[in-house]
């Protein structure tokens, strides 16, 4: 019996991993060749994709950009077996791309089937929840806090500090919100968790909410990953079914429920207090702070909201110890973080590695330069309202500080390239059409604001006044940052004036003329 | 005023006092609280030209409220 | 509180509206905290918001989206501030004040924000301020000058400067075109009138304010106005001020609607009303209002009133103009004849609910000491009479027994034979903001009311019972509390006479009373009324709150007590959310009460029989009384008919059209030699009168009126009376010319005498009111500041009374030839007989009274939607058009009594509450048929008695 792994990942997918995955067993069965084909998420080398791996004594090996014509040769040629044919990449997990990742979340992902419990046990899953089980609310707090981690959505604060906070505030019930609304362009982190390893997702929500004292979890996905919540929703089922959800966790009298709701497409409900208004049936309007949704967040109760990747990270903090996981990383951002990779690259893909990594190590080590072969013009942090930075900054360790020093932001860590060609005017008047689509519309810097500021760069381009048109674009800016209510209308100026700043040619701008 | 609502209403108000030993009572000072003299005068002749047509109650509710005037 | 010594005099006016606004709501903690604003420290309640504490301070933060009759938003972005050690720059209304916080609400950063904010605002807003309806009353004008913008550099770009104007609702408009978003009319209609009609559509630059629906009047939209208040800008305006412009003085009264008793400044240019605007001092409605007092005042200057007084020798005459003196010697002369030829007893008044303590004391007084008999009835009578019949039986007082904020503090609230969206809109929406919060709702009607499901309330329990069987199930809710161990003993035996308690126990125990066997009577499954009653036991605080569906009926004394019975067997008497709360029709149904004008009561609920109290009154009066009772309105007809009852002084009350049975109330009306009609129209009862004095609107009275929460409220003369006297001057004019002397320089002197002769007003007088706003009575030497809530540590009676409820049946029943039960209600746009709301734009919403029938019975009887239908009583038949609905239960139809061509009291009939003669207006056995023709049914009052 030959093992094979085929990846469900919708990125896969959409490259036809299932036609590849139906044309292997029907060949398979056609040569009489026995084999149980197993489907995973996706190891997240997604230029390779369809990814086929097979089971061998060394190790899993991989047959790169698999598809249903190559599917009747590979099986003809015995690569099943020996491992060797033109598309085999060797064993994955000693792929330059992988062998240097250090993947503590991202673990199991393309490694186990998603929905099987017992794999997910047999690959170190449910130990950081059984050690949890055992633990004191207040002790498993102090992991949290002690490893360091820091929320994965982008405001990098530190978990366990908000969990404290729920943790002290009595109320007869308490939610763990999972924020899985990920809207931001180049990222895709969150998905392949859910659609690769949706139980340490699970494990880590329990976690929190035995933590915190909260005995439901919901998790908010945007509509846009399918895929995604027919995984969670089924294994979210089985885990009720298990034992793992449900009024006694794990036979404990602990108590856990979890719930998946889908977003409506809107890019601001991925802001934590506009994702609480919407699952609680209202329209997606950003809520002022305070309250802070710790202390008074859905339906009014003390709420942890934290992203995917921030809750996915908790099991293996629990299971490892918190010493572990601080042990990794950079300055004041500790563990890992798991980047993206996108854009104009030539290896697209996710690469979690410890805090201190260099952007040039990422860019061109790992993904290899741009994918068109010109050079790199600079690169978008932290989703579309992260600021531009240029190849200068290829030395800046990655990290919350170190990149919010050079003018960056981290955001969720997806990292999208640019070559030479692009325009970065029409990049800065996106960042503000962008604001301008997605703005729930609430405050007013952001509300008007965007659209008054796609106007004045069309004004600035077209060499309107240009002078006072670029001070009027610099008020506006600042009224945006400093007056708007939440990070959406906050952050549209930071693509607009790093772009300003570091390409001002392609504004129209003559040198030496005043920024 | 026509005897026959008097009647009725003293009726009515006979149904909706709870039987006890003190009814009577309580019916006679709702009459005396709330029905002019003229009603009460009209009432009484009826029921005296008529006791058989009234509640052993009603015709208690007079004889008390008569005393009570002479009194 | 503003305070108005000169009452027609002027008050200074900010920015068009006379009331400061703070921002944010006020805090209720006791904690205080220090926080420094500019340099100043000042000690504010902890979850005050900087914008409050700064605003209190006296150093205004500026602002646009908050207004503290809302929660804090955060929208736009006016009200930043700096913050010591906070980095950068939070909204002030967002931000609660904390112990040593340093703020800074001027510096360069935070104006050089708020100045780029406006910009944007101004990039997207018409230039029209010399022209707009809203210039001196516009914030946004407003801030455009505190932010110091002189220039908008946008030039221009795209904008919403073309956007339409929605002219749909009567009263007001919405110009797109101004609008801001900044949600205060949104938040307005969810926080303050709980409706939720209106939403903001669209996102980012997009994003509009929409009723949903094609307009504002075909939404879920009730007019209350809250939005047009909350609204900042001249988006959500007046028509009256897009027609007349900005008013330049007020004038605070009170509403003359239902007994809510909403506070109002008068908004006025010259003489000219320009508009009604709710204050947020008013203690019944804290600066909300609903579509009939905001907005629906127009009739009293409408072409109908008459103002000048007219006679007749008979009622087949025409009327004849003439002078006050003729009108009020004629009246006088008349009087006096007819007592001189068929007795003292053989004249009397009625009083009215409509108008104010001082003119109904006026007319109780001329009945007792000029006409000298008791032959003085009210309105009260047909509505609420059993509620003062079983609350002083038990309770010892005539009157609710909480203040309506006491509904805050609620956790179970039981709304019995009411309707209180359509008709107390005001309370409601407090009410349903409770109920949103988490209260739970028990509604006991034969009908699914709004409040039964509508947007975000939900009762828990629905008891649609049949009409006439309310003791029957509210001894069935008593007798689980009884039998299932839920009674307050502790209560009972502190507060409560033993004796009385044992035998109602032994009572309600019994089988009969069990909600199996009640089940069968009234239709409400068993189970239901057992989760009911067990709910309502288990609140903290349940508070029962009822309407004229529990006092119109024949055993209306008998529920009033049983309800009674209810809040005292469960200890929810006595302190705030708890309490048996009457929804009083009228304005002045409490204050009529009160006055003495019941025929066997001098005013403050004392018996005639008094001696004591009859000496007092003697004394002041200089007259001597009767000690024995005198008629009730049914008496009175009953005995025109007759023929012993010959004249009678209608102060304000339509009798021909609102009483029961009117053919019944035509036939004494017709007997009678003098029938007097005080009032602002002619109307139905006019058509019998002899004479006809013209009345004053509440706009022209100078008195008090006295809610349902036992509030004293002032009404003030916001224009001069039209017909050129107060009401009580020509009641003072008729006694004098009776031969009796009586006689007042002003209202307030009326005040200062039921005062010295009334212990629960002992403390009341304009002045006082004037300076405090109004006040709950009793308010005496031992409650000085008024009383909220009654019986705190004591009944009022001294010990509670339990009062055996049985269940007797009413004699209208259904059978085979009257199959269905007709039961009455009010609408929200309109008024009792419509005399006032018929007379306005608010027939916009209610062109005719429709009759709700189940789509079974209509099915059954060949009946569609919108068809008109004969409905038939063992009385009378009428003519309505049918409303197909679920809304009433088979076997059930509605209707509405608005337009006096309906005659709904055509059919009903002469059943009355057992103890007070209350109508039983709630059932009438009817039967329905398709009208012969289906062309409007040209039935006026007249021709359908004709057809009778």
């Amino acid at each position: 019996m030959i093992k094979v792994f085929v990846p469900l990942d919708s990125a896969a997918l959409s490259v036809g991993a299932d036609e590849v995955a139906d044309s292997i067993a029907l060949y398979a069965a056609t040569a009489n060749i026995e084999i149980e084909i197993i489907r995973t998420g996706s190891r997240g080398m997604l230029w390779l994709e369809p990814l086929v791996e097979v089971e061998t004594s060394s190790g899993r090996i991989g047959f790169a950009n698999i598809c249903t014509e190559t599917v009747s040769e590979l099986i003809k040629s015995g690569a099943l077996e020996t491992g060797s044919h033109e598309s085999s990449i060797g064993l994955v997990e000693e792929h330059e791309f992988f062998k240097n990742q250090n993947r503590v979340t991202f673990a199991r992902v393309g490694v186990i089937d998603p929905l099987s419990i017992s794999d997910y046990e047999n690959h170190g899953g449910l130990v950081g929840l059984r050690k949890a089980l055992e633990m004191s609310s207040a002790d498993v707090v102090s992991q949290v806090t002690e490893s360091g981690l820091r929320g994965r959505g982008g405001a990098g604060f530190p978990a366990g500090i908000k969990w404290q906070t729920v943790l002290n505030t009595q109320s007869d019930q308490k939610y763990i919100c999972c924020n899985a609304d990920e809207g931001d362009s180049g990222t895709f982190a969150d998905r392949m968790l859910m659609e690769g390893d949706p139980f340490t997702l699970i494990e880590g929500m329990i976690i929190s909410g035995i933590a915190v004292g909260a005995t439901q979890g919901l998790i908010y996905v945007r509509s846009e990953y399918p895929h995604a919540i027919d995984i969670l929703n089924r294994a979210i089922a089985m885990a009720n079914e298990y034992g793992l959800l449900g009024s006694n966790v794990l036979g404990s009298k602990s108590a856990f429920a979890l719930e998946v709701r889908v977003g409506a497409g809107s890019y601001v409900c991925g802001e934590e207090t506009a994702m609480l208004e919407s699952l609680e049936g209202k329209r997606g309007m950003v809520r002022a702070k305070p309250p802070i949704p710790a202390l008074v967040g859905l339906f009014g109760k003390p709420t942890v909201i934290n992203n995917v990747m921030t809750l996915s990270a908790v099991p293996m903090i629990l299971a490892q110890g918190a010493a572990a996981y601080q042990a990794l990383g950079h300055e004041r951002s500790r563990g890992t973080q798991v980047f993206q990779l996108a854009g104009n690259i030539k290896r697209g893909g996710v690469v979690e590695v410890a805090f201190g990594i260099t952007l040039g190590e990422l860019v061109d080590t790992y993904g290899g330069g741009t994918n068109s072969g010109r050079p790199v013009k600079t690169v978008q942090i932290g989703g579309p309202l992260g600021a531009y930075l240029g190849t200068e900054s290829w030395d800046v360790a990655m990290g919350y500080e170190s990149l919010a020093q050079a003018g960056g932001m981290l955001g969720h860590g997806g990292i999208v390239v640019f070559d030479d060609t692009a325009n970065m005017a029409k990049q800065a008047r996106f960042a503000m059409e962008f604001c301008a689509e997605e703005s729930c519309g609430k405050c007013t810097p952001c509300r008007i604001g965007s659209t008054r500021g796609v106007e004045v760069i069309d004004r600035i381009v077209a060499g309107e006044d240009q002078e006072k048109n670029l001070e009027l674009l610099e008020d506006l800016c600042e009224v945006m940052t400093d007056g708007s209510l939440c990070a959406m209308g906050g952050l549209t100026p930071m693509p607009v004036r790093s772009a300003l700043k570091l390409f001002p040619a392609d504004f129209g701008i003559k040198t030496g003329a005043k920024l | 005023m026509d005897v026959a609502i008097l009647t009725r209403m003293a009726e009515q108000i006979e149904l909706n006092i709870p039987v006890h030993e003190d009814t009577y009572l309580r019916i006679s000072e709702h009459l005396v609280k709330f029905w002019t003299p003229q009603m009460r005068s009209d009432f009484y002749q009826q029921v005296i030209a008529n006791r058989k047509d009234f509640s052993a109650t009603l015709n208690k509710v007079v004889d008390e409220l008569r005393a009570k005037a002479n009194a | 509180m503003t305070v108005v010594s000169d009452p027609r005099g002027t008050m200074p006016m900010r920015s068009g509206i006379g009331e400061a606004d703070y921002g944010t709501p006020k805090s209720d903690s006791d904690v205080l905290v220090n926080v420094t604003i500019d340099g100043q420290s000042h000690l504010v309640p902890l979850g005050t918001s900087i914008m409050r504490a700064a605003g209190e301070a006296g150093c205004d933060i500026p602002k646009l989206c908050a207004t503290d009759s809302l929660q804090p938003f955060g929208s736009c972005r006016m009200c930043i501030v700096e913050i010591d050690g906070r980095k950068g720059t939070p909204a002030s209304c967002t931000t609660p004040v904390e112990e040593g916080m340093v703020v800074r609400t001027q510096t360069a950063k935070v104006a050089k924000l708020r100045k780029g904010v406006m910009e944007l605002y101004i990039s997207d807003h018409p230039l029209d301020c010399l022209t707009c309806s809203a210039n001196g009353d516009c914030e946004l004008q407003d801030m455009a000058g505190v932010s110091g913008l002189r220039e908008v550099r946008y030039g221009i770009g795209k904008n919403h400067l073309d956007a339409p104007t929605d002219s749909s609702n009567p009263y007001f408009s919405f110009d797109e075109s101004k609008c801001i978003v900044c949600n205060r009319c949104v938040r307005a209609c969810d926080e303050v009138q709980g409706t939720l009609a209106l939403t903001i559509e669209g996102r980012g630059f997009n994003s509009k304010v929409s009723p949903g629906g094609l307009n504002f009047l075909s939404s879920e939209c009730v007019s209350c106005g809250a939005c047009v208040q909350a609204c900042p800008t001249a988006t959500l305006q007046e028509k009256s001020v897009i027609d007349l412009g900005m008013p330049t003085r007020t004038v605070e009264t009170t509403c003359a609607y239902c007994g809510v008793g909403c506070s109002f400044n008068a908004e006025l240019r010259g003489d000219e009303l320009i508009r009604m605007v709710p204050t947020k001092t008013g203690g019944a409605n804290e600066g909300h209002s609903c579509v009939k007092g905001r907005f629906a005042w127009g009739y009293a200057s409408h072409s109908d009133r008459v103002t000048t007084p007219m006679m007749r020798e008979k009622i087949t005459d025409e009327w004849r103009v003439v002078s006050w003196d003729e009108a009020i010697q004629f009246t006088a002369t008349k009087f006096k004849a007819i007592q001189e030829k068929y007795g003292d007893n053989s004249i009397g008044g009625i009083s009215s609910s409509r108008c104010t303590n001082e003119e109904i004391f006026v007319v109780q007084k001329m009945v007792r000491a000029a006409f000298g008999n008791n032959n003085i009835d009210t309105c009260a009578r047909v509505c609420h009479s059993p509620t003062g019949y079983g609350l002083s039986t038990t309770f010892g007082t005539s009157a609710g027994t909480q203040d309506f904020k006491s509904v805050a503090h609620s956790d179970v609230i039981v709304v019995i034979g009411a309707n209180p969206t359509d008709a107390h809109p005001v309370f409601a929406s407090r009410m349903k903001r409770r109920i949103r919060a988490g209260a739970k709702l028990i509604v006991i009607d034969p009908r699914k009311i709004d409040l039964v499901e509508s947007a975000h309330i939900k009762a828990d329990f629905h008891l649609p019972l049949q009409p006439g069987t309310n003791v029957a199930v509210i001894n069935a809710i008593a007798h689980v509390i009884a039998t299932e161990g839920l009674i307050d003993e502790e209560f009972v035996s502190e507060r409560c006479d033993p004796g009385q308690f044992k035998r109602w126990r032994a009572f309600i125990e019994l089988p009969e009373n069990s909600p199996e066997v009640v089940a069968a009577q009234s239709g409400v499954p068993a189970q239901l009324i057992r989760e009911a009653a067990r709910m309502y036991a288990a609140g903290n605080n349940s508070a029962i709150y009822y309407g004229l569906g529990v006092t119109e009926h024949s055993q209306g004394s008998t529920m009033v007590m049983g309800m009674a019975n209810l809040a005292m067997a469960t200890g929810n008497i006595g302190r705030e959310g708890v309490g048996i709360n009457p929804l009083r029709g009228q304005n002045n149904v409490q204050g009529a009460c009160d006055m003495g004008s019941f025929p066997h009561e001098l005013s403050g609920y004392r018996h005639v029989s008094d001696n004591a109290v009859r000496e007092q009154f003697e004394m002041l009066w200089d007259v001597k009384l009767l000690p024995d009772p005198g008629m009730r309105i049914p008496n009175m007809f009953d005995n025109a008919i007759s023929g012993e009852f010959r004249g009678v002084f209608v102060h304000g009350e339509d009798i021909a059209q609102s009483d029961p049975n009117v053919k019944h109330v035509h036939r004494a009306l017709e007997s009678m030699d003098l029938v007097v009609v005080q009032d602002l129209f002619l109307n139905e009862t006019s058509k019998f009168a002899h004479v006809f004095l013209p009345g004053t609107s509440f706009l022209e009275k100078d008195g008090t009126f006295t809610n349902a929460e036992r509030r004293i409220n002032r009404v003030r003369p916001v224009m001069a009376a039209r017909n050129g006297k107060q009401e009580w001057q020509i009641v003072c004019e008729i006694a004098q010319a009776m031969g009796y002397d009586m006689h007042y320089d002003n209202a307030a002197q009326i005040m200062d005498e039921i005062a010295q002769i009334t212990p629960t007003f002992k403390g009341v007088s304009f002045a006082m009111l004037d300076q405090v706003g109004s006040v709950q009575w009793p308010c005496n030497d031992a409650a000085p500041t008024g009383t909220p809530i009654m019986h705190i540590d004591n009944f009022v009676r001294g010990q509670g009374q339990f009062m055996e409820t049985p269940f007797v049946p009413t004699e209208e029943r259904s059978n085979r030839k009257f199959p269905l039960l007709l039961t009455t209600g009010r609408i929200l746009s309109q008024y009792n007989v419509g005399a006032q709301t018929r007379r306005t734009k608010n027939t916009t919403w209610h062109t005719e009274d429709l009759l709700e029938i189940h789509e079974s019975d209509a099915a059954m009887r060949g009946i569609v939607d919108g068809q008109k239908i004969a409905i038939t009583s063992r009385i009378g038949e009428t003519i309505l058009t049918a409303h197909v609905t679920q809304r009433v239960p088979a076997g059930v139809v509605h209707t509405t009594f608005h337009h006096p061509q309906s005659g709904a009291n055509v059919i009903t009939t002469e059943f009355s509450d057992w103890a007070t003669n209350c109508p039983e207006y709630k059932v009438t056995a009817v039967e329905i048929r398709p009208a012969e023709s289906s062309a409007p049914a040209t039935n006026t009052l007249d021709e359908v008695l004709a057809k009778v």
